[in-house]
């Protein structure tokens, strides 16, 4: 089932609510703690601590390459909601990765893993077992993915 | 035409011959006059004594005049009723140099200053620019008004600020402090306002002019707008 990130406008403005952040210029970076907040189009992630990289072209605003979330991470979109200790938000490459302790919840089913990479372009979600190790796409041995899943009862609306 | 004659007897040489008799007339009245006693002389009489009078009393005016007209005139300027200026010391468009504890200088010019006492170092300023010399380059601070507190080389402005470095600021709070000697932007009142990322707004704010360093703190909100450009791929 593909998420509803599917071509997840990465461009949109990106709005952060946080009770501090410390922008470093000089690294490009920005750090954001405390009940972070983070919405772009209908998607929101949550998380205790955020880093924001940029990049500043020596013209022009600089603009966001990537984020970092990290402590109870939680990505809500209109299709799925999952949970997981690390996400990472990288905004140029168009894709969303929770890792540690993920569980996706799409409609009823819920599934449980190591990682998870949720392609915004096309909407694709992987969920893999092992923690780290595994390259994306490529399923990691050992790793162990357990789910739920429930059929949607098959209703002639749909 | 015949000369018709008239009844008094004038004829064309009557009118000579009028004078004539009228000049008698008037000699005769003049002669009057010249007689002892007549008005003339009483006219003269008491010019005679008149006149000399009259003289003297202006030869009295103009000498003694000035002296009494003298203390009339003198006055003493007395301090409170002379309009006296509230403001100690007003410039326009003023420039104080200072230099901070590295020993870099900075320079503050503003369209007008106006120092309400010489008891309290504080210059209220309008339009005022900053300039101080950072390591990497000139910082520079605007706003629209502000006050200069001389002894602690600092500035409190109330509302909008702008500080131009290597990364450009701009805020927006009721009271930020700008000190120019540890070189910091802060404010612990509710502040919005844009850094290159994108605009915010929070309760607090600290930031080193250069804007290398900048933390906001309190219900903080940032938005990033910027299209992520395509070249950053």
């Amino acid at each position: 089932q593909t998420s509803s990130l599917k071509n997840h406008d990465t461009d949109a403005p990106i709005d952060f609510d946080a009770a501090r952040i410390e922008v470093r210029d000089k690294e490009n970076q920005a750090l954001l703690s405390g009940d972070v907040k983070i919405r772009q189009g209908n998607m929101t992630l949550d998380a205790d601590s955020v880093k924001i990289f940029y990049s500043r072209p020596v013209r022009g605003d600089p603009s966001v390459r990537r984020l970092d979330a990290q402590g109870n991470v939680r990505l809500v979109s209109p299709s799925e909601r999952a949970t997981g200790r690390y996400g990472v938000y990288d905004v140029t490459e168009k894709q969303i990765t929770l890792i540690g302790d993920v569980v996706l919840n799409q409609g009823q089913s819920q599934l449980r893993g190591q990682r998870l990479a949720i392609d915004l372009d096309s909407g694709r979600s992987t969920l893999d077992g092992a923690s780290g190790t595994a390259t994306p796409g490529k399923p990691a041995a050992g790793g162990r993915v357990s789910g739920r899943f429930v059929v949607p009862p098959r209703n002639p609306s749909k | 035409m015949a000369r018709a004659s008239r009844p008094d007897g004038l004829g064309r040489d009557g009118l000579g011959h009028l004078r004539a008799r009228m000049t008698a007339a008037a000699l005769e009245t003049r002669r009057r006059a010249a007689l002892p006693g007549g008005r003339h002389d009483v006219v003269v009489a008491v010019l005679k004594v008149a006149l000399p009078l009259l003289a003297l009393g202006l030869l009295a005016t103009i000498v003694i005049w000035p002296l009494t007209s003298a203390r009339e005139f003198s006055f003493l300027l007395s301090k409170d009723k002379v309009a006296m200026a509230k403001d100690r010391l007003r410039l326009d468009n003023a420039i104080y140099r200072g230099a901070t504890a590295k020993g870099q200088p900075f320079v503050i010019r503003a369209g007008g200053a106006v120092q309400r006492s010489s008891a309290v170092p504080i210059v209220e300023m309008s339009n005022l620019a900053a300039t101080l010399q950072m390591d990497d380059g000139p910082a520079r601070v605007t706003a629209p008004t502000g006050r200069y507190d001389m002894d602690r080389d600092r500035l409190n402005i109330a509302g909008p600020v702008r500080v131009d470095g290597e990364a450009g600021y701009s805020l927006d709070s009721q009271d930020v402090t700008v000190s120019l000697i540890d070189r910091t932007v802060r404010t612990d009142l509710p502040v919005k306002g844009t850094i290159p990322l994108g605009s915010f707004r929070a309760d607090r704010l600290r930031a080193d002019i250069s804007g290398k360093q900048l933390v906001l703190e309190g219900r903080v909100h940032l938005r990033i707008n910027r299209r992520s450009a395509k070249a950053a791929r």
